[in-house]
C-alpha cells in the first residue's frame, strides 16, 4: 500500500519506490530505502510530515503515493 | 604553501556558520536547506595560507539539483587538499551517507560533528572515537554556533592535508558487488585519478553519465562495464543505483547502532508540536497570512514609519537644509554648485536614505523568519496551493528571499529540482517587492494614503496574485508544460533566532542598501539633476525646458493610459531600471527638498498634489511589477542560461506590469469618479483577455503517448 494510506501517528516499512529514475534516486539518497521505517507525524490534505531516520521530512501527496509500504 | 580546505556536508548543517567563524566573514546563514547555492572562499583568520571553501549543501555526490553540481564538481575536479565534512549529529544516518562517499573519493576527510550540544541535551550519547575508527577518518566534536572545537577541527584537517596519507573507507559492499567494483577498477586503472579509483568504479557501476563522459572511456571498456553491471542487477533483481544506496544505508545503520545510544524517540518533540499547529489543515494559511501581514505592517505602517518620518521630515526636511544650506550659502558657492549639492545630492540620496529605518525593521523581521526554521514549513504549506497554479511550494522560498533582494532570490531558485518550475520561479519571483522597492511603496503610501495601513501589505499581495496568475497562464504554454517535480524537503528543528545572527543579517543588508544609495543612486541623482538643470546648449534652465523634460516627454505618452503620463514620472520609472530606489531619488530631485526651505512644503505634499491616488497606486504597481533592476536581470540571465528566455521573461514582466497598471488606473478611476473613456474600453479588453487565458484557454499538451501501465504493489 502507498504511504498516503497511513494515518497520523502510524508507521510502516518501505517496500519500494515508483516514479521516474531521477526522482526515485533522490528519494533513495534521502534515506527512502527498502526496509526503512517511516512514521507519519502530521498530515495536511494528503501532504505529509514524516519521520525517517530520526529526522523530519515534508512531502506532498504525489510523492507520498509513490512510496510503497510493505503490507 | 597554500592549503585548500573544502567545507562539505548536507544542507542546513551549519557549514556557513562554521565558515564565518573560521574566516571572520559574514556570509548569510539561515535555518532552512539551501541558503548557500554558490561556493564561496575565504582565508582562515589564524593562518592566511589556508583557503577555506564553503560549498552548497548536498545529500550525495550524485547531483540532482543545480547547486549539488557545484559542490560535486569542486570536489572531483578541483581536488581540495582536505575536506572538512560537517555532520549534523542529530541527523547522523542521512549525513553519513554523504560522508562515506566523500571518504571514498580519496581526499583526506575530517568529520566535524556539529550540534553535539543538542545531542547531550537530549540525553543521547555518541561514541566519536568508535565512529572514527569504523569510518576510517578522524571525528571532532564541534559547536559551530558557539565556536567550540572548531580550531581543533581545522588543525586536524590541515594535518591530514599535509600528511597526504592514503585514505581508505572501511565500508565494504557485499562480496558480489565488491568483486564487480574490483573488476571495474581494473578496467579504468590509469584512466582515472588513482586516489579516487574506487569512487569512480562505484560511479560507473551506478551508470553515472557524467563520469562516463569525463573519463573518455573506450566504447569496448564501457561495454565490458555494462555487462558486469547488468549481470549483477539480474542476480540482485534491482537496479545498480538502488543496490549501492541500499547497501550504503544498511552499512551506516550498522555503524550508528554501535556508536549511538539514543533515548526513545517515538514521542513528539517540541518542533512536532509547533508543526501540528503551523501546518494545521485549517490554521496553516491564516497563520501564514497573519505573519506576513505583521511583517509588513510593522515595517511599513508602524515602527518603520515613525523612524522614517523623523528622518524625512526632521533630518532631511529641516536639519540638513537649514545647516548644510546655511553653511553652503556662507561659503558663497556658485549657484549651480549649490543646486547640485542641495537639489541633486541631498534631495535625491536623502529621499532614498530616508527609508533606511523601514528597511532595517523589515530586514530584522525577515532575518527572524529565516533563522527560526519557519521557511521550510511555508514551502510545505504553500505547496498544496502553489501546485494548483503549476508552481512548487519550494518556489516560495526564493520569493521570500526576494522581499530582501531579488538577486539572491533568483539564485535561491536553484534548489528547485524541475527545470520548468525553476524557470517559472525565476521569471515571477521579482514580482514580490524587494527591499529597494520598499521606498517606492512607502513613498506612495505616505504621500497618497497617509492613514491607510493596507497599502503596504497590499503591494505584497498584489505581487503574490501576479505570481499565481502568471503560474496559471505560463503553465498552459508549450514552454512550461509538464508536471511539477516531487516535493520533498527536510524540516529543520525550530530554534530561537540568534540575536547575533539576526542583527548581522540586518546590518549586512542595511549596509548594502547604504552602499547602493551612496554609489549608484548618488551618480544617478547627480545625472538627473544635471539633465533637469540644463538644456541641450548647456544653459541652466527651468526643469520644464531641460534635456530631461525632453527625454521624459518623448516617452511619457506610453504611460498616459496608466494615469502618470507626465515627464517626471516617466523619467523616474526609467531611472528605476538602474536601481529601484532611484525612482524615489529622482522624485526627490524633481520635486526637490529645496522647496521645503522655500515654502515649507515637503516632498510628500508636493507629490501628493501632482497625481490622483489611483494614478499613484497604478504607478506603484507598474514599477513593482515591470522589469526589475539591471542587477536582477543579470542574475536572471545567468540562472536562465539562455538569452532567448531572458528576453521572454523581460517582455512578459513589462507586458504584465502594463496591463495590471492599466486596469488599476482605469477601473479605479471609473469607480472613484465615474469617468468612462477610451482607456476604460482598453482596460475591459485586457481584463477579458486575462480571463480568457486564465479560465478558457486550453493547456498545451504534448501528443499523448500510450500510458505506461504501472506495476501494482
Amino acid at each position: 500500500m502507498p504511504l498516503t494510506m497511513l494515518k497520523q501517528g502510524q508507521s510502516g516499512v518501505i517496500k519500494e519506490l515508483h516514479g521516474n529514475s531521477a526522482a526515485v534516486r533522490h528519494l533513495e539518497e534521502l534515506g527512502f530505502v527498502t526496509g526503512e521505517n517511516i512514521r507519519v507525524i502530521s498530515e495536511l490534505a494528503g501532504n505529509l510530515i514524516i519521520e525517517l531516520k530520526g529526522s523530519r521530512l515534508a512531502l506532498n501527496k504525489v510523492t507520498a503515493s509513490r512510496i510503497i509500504l510493505a503490507d | 604553501m597554500e592549503i585548500r580546505l573544502a567545507l562539505a556536508g548536507n544542507p542546513n548543517t551549519g557549514k556557513t556558520t562554521l565558515f564565518n567563524a573560521l574566516t571572520g566573514s559574514t556570509q548569510h546563514v539561515g535555518n532552512w536547506p539551501g541558503v548557500t547555492v554558490e561556493k564561496k572562499d575565504g582565508r582562515l583568520k589564524s593562518d592566511k595560507s589556508v583557503i577555506i571553501e564553503d560549498l552548497p549543501g548536498i545529500y550525495s555526490l550524485s547531483p540532482y539539483t543545480a547547486e549539488e553540481i557545484v559542490s560535486r564538481n569542486y570536489i572531483i575536479h578541483d581536488k581540495p587538499d582536505a575536506i572538512l565534512n560537517i555532520v549534523d549529529a542529530t541527523n547522523l544516518e542521512r549525513n553519513l551517507y554523504l560522508s562515506t562517499q566523500l571518504i571514498e573519493v580519496g581526499i583526506p576527510v575530517v568529520i566535524a560533528l556539529n550540534m553535539m550540544d543538542v545531542i547531550r541535551k537530549n540525553g543521547d550519547q555518541i561514541n566519536t572515537k568508535k565512529l572514527g575508527d569504523m569510518l576510517g577518518c578522524e571525528v571532532v566534536e564541534i559547536s559551530a554556533l558557539k565556536g567550540d572545537g572548531i580550531q581543533d577541527a581545522v588543525k586536524k584537517a590541515i594535518a591530514v592535508a599535509k600528511s597526504k596519507k592514503e585514505v581508505v573507507l572501511k565500508q565494504k559492499f557485499s562480496d558480489e558487488i565488491e568483486a564487480v567494483i574490483e573488476k571495474i577498477s581494473g578496467i579504468i586503472t590509469g584512466k582515472a585519478d588513482s586516489r579516487s579509483l574506487r569512487w569512480y568504479a562505484v560511479k560507473l557501476f551506478e551508470r553515472d553519465e557524467e563520469i562516463q563522459q569525463d573519463l573518455h572511456l573506450h566504447s569496448s571498456d564501457l561495454g565490458k562495464i555494462e555487462n558486469l553491471v547488468a549481470s549483477c542487477e539480474e542476480t540482485a533483481d534491482d537496479d545498480s543505483e538502488s543496490i549501492i544506496t541500499g547497501e550504503r544505508y544498511a552499512w551506516i545503520a550498522s555503524v550508528t547502532e554501535k556508536c549511538i545510544h539514543k533515548k526513545d524517540t517515538s514521542g513528539m518533540t517540541t518542533s512536532d508540536k509547533i508543526d501540528r499547529i503551523v501546518t494545521h489543515r485549517i490554521l496553516a494559511l491564516p497563520i501564514f497570512a497573519m505573519i506576513m501581514f505583521l511583517v509588513y505592517f510593522i515595517s511599513i505602517s508602524t515602527v518603520g514609519t515613525m523612524a522614517t518620518d523623523w528622518v524625512n521630515d526632521v533630518l532631511f526636511g529641516e536639519i540638513v537644509p537649514t545647516y548644510l544650506g546655511g553653511a553652503l550659502e556662507n561659503l558663497g558657492l556658485a549657484d549651480w554648485l549649490y543646486g547640485l549639492i542641495m537639489d541633486g545630492i541631498v534631495g535625491g540620496v536623502g529621499a532614498v536614505l530616508g527609508f533606511l529605518p523601514q528597511m532595517l525593521v523589515l530586514f530584522i523581521c525577515l532575518a527572524i523568519l529565516e533563522d527560526c526554521g519557519y521557511m521550510a514549513r511555508i514551502a510545505f504549506v504553500l505547496d498544496r496551493i502553489f501546485r494548483k497554479f503549476g508552481l512548487s511550494g519550494k518556489s516560495f522560498i526564493p520569493m521570500l528571499v526576494s522581499t530582501g533582494c531579488g538577486v539572491p532570490g533568483i539564485m535561491a531558485s536553484r534548489t528547485i529540482e524541475s527545470d520548468n518550475d525553476r524557470r517559472m520561479t525565476i521569471m515571477t519571483t521579482t514580482f514580490i517587492p524587494c527591499g529597494a522597492k520598499l521606498p517606492i511603496i512607502a513613498l506612495i503610501a505616505g504621500a497618497f494614503f497617509p492613514d491607510q495601513v493596507w497599502i503596504g501589505p497590499s503591494a505584497y499581495f498584489l505581487g503574490i496574485v501576479c505570481v499565481i496568475i502568471s503560474g496559471i497562464i505560463l503553465k498552459k504554454t508549450k514552454l512550461f508544460a509538464g508536471d511539477p517535480a516531487p516535493f520533498v524537503i527536510e524540516l529543520p528543528a525550530y530554534h530561537l533566532p540568534g540575536v547575533g545572527n539576526v542583527l548581522r543579517t540586518m546590518l549586512d543588508r542595511g549596509l548594502a542598501f547604504i552602499k547602493k544609495a551612496t554609489s549608484i543612486v548618488l551618480v544617478s541623482t547627480v545625472l538627473i539633476w544635471f539633465l533637469q538643470s540644463f538644456n541641450l546648449r548647456f544653459e541652466m534652465v527651468d526643469a520644464e525646458e531641460s534635456m530631461l523634460a525632453g527625454i521624459g516627454k518623448s516617452i511619457a505618452p506610453i504611460f498616459a493610459p496608466l494615469g502618470f503620463g507626465d515627464w517626471k514620472a516617466a523619467v523616474a520609472s526609467l531611472t528605476g531600471l538602474i536601481a529601484k530606489e532611484n525612482l524615489v531619488g529622482t522624485f526627490g530631485v524633481l520635486y526637490g527638498f529645496e522647496e521645503v526651505a522655500e515654502d515649507g512644503e515637503e516632498l510628500w505634499a508636493t507629490l501628493g498634489s501632482a497625481y490622483t491616488p489611483v494614478a499613484a497606486y497604478a504607478m506603484m504597481a507598474f514599477n513593482l511589477l515591470c522589469v526589475p533592476c539591471f542587477a536582477a536581470v543579470g542574475a536572471l540571465r545567468r540562472e536562465m542560461m539562455s538569452g532567448k528566455m531572458t528576453w521572454f521573461a523581460v517582455g512578459y514582466q513589462c507586458a504584465l506590469a502594463y496591463i495590471v497598471s492599466l486596469m488599476i488606473y482605469q477601473f479605479g478611476t471609473l469607480l472613484t469618479t465615474g469617468a468612462f473613456s477610451i482607456g476604460t474600453v482598453f482596460a475591459i479588453v485586457c481584463l477579458l483577455f486575462v480571463i480568457y487565458l486564465l479560465f478558457i484557454k486550453k493547456a498545451y499538451s504534448p501528443e499523448k503517448k500510450p500510458k505506461l501501465t504501472l506495476e501494482r504493489a
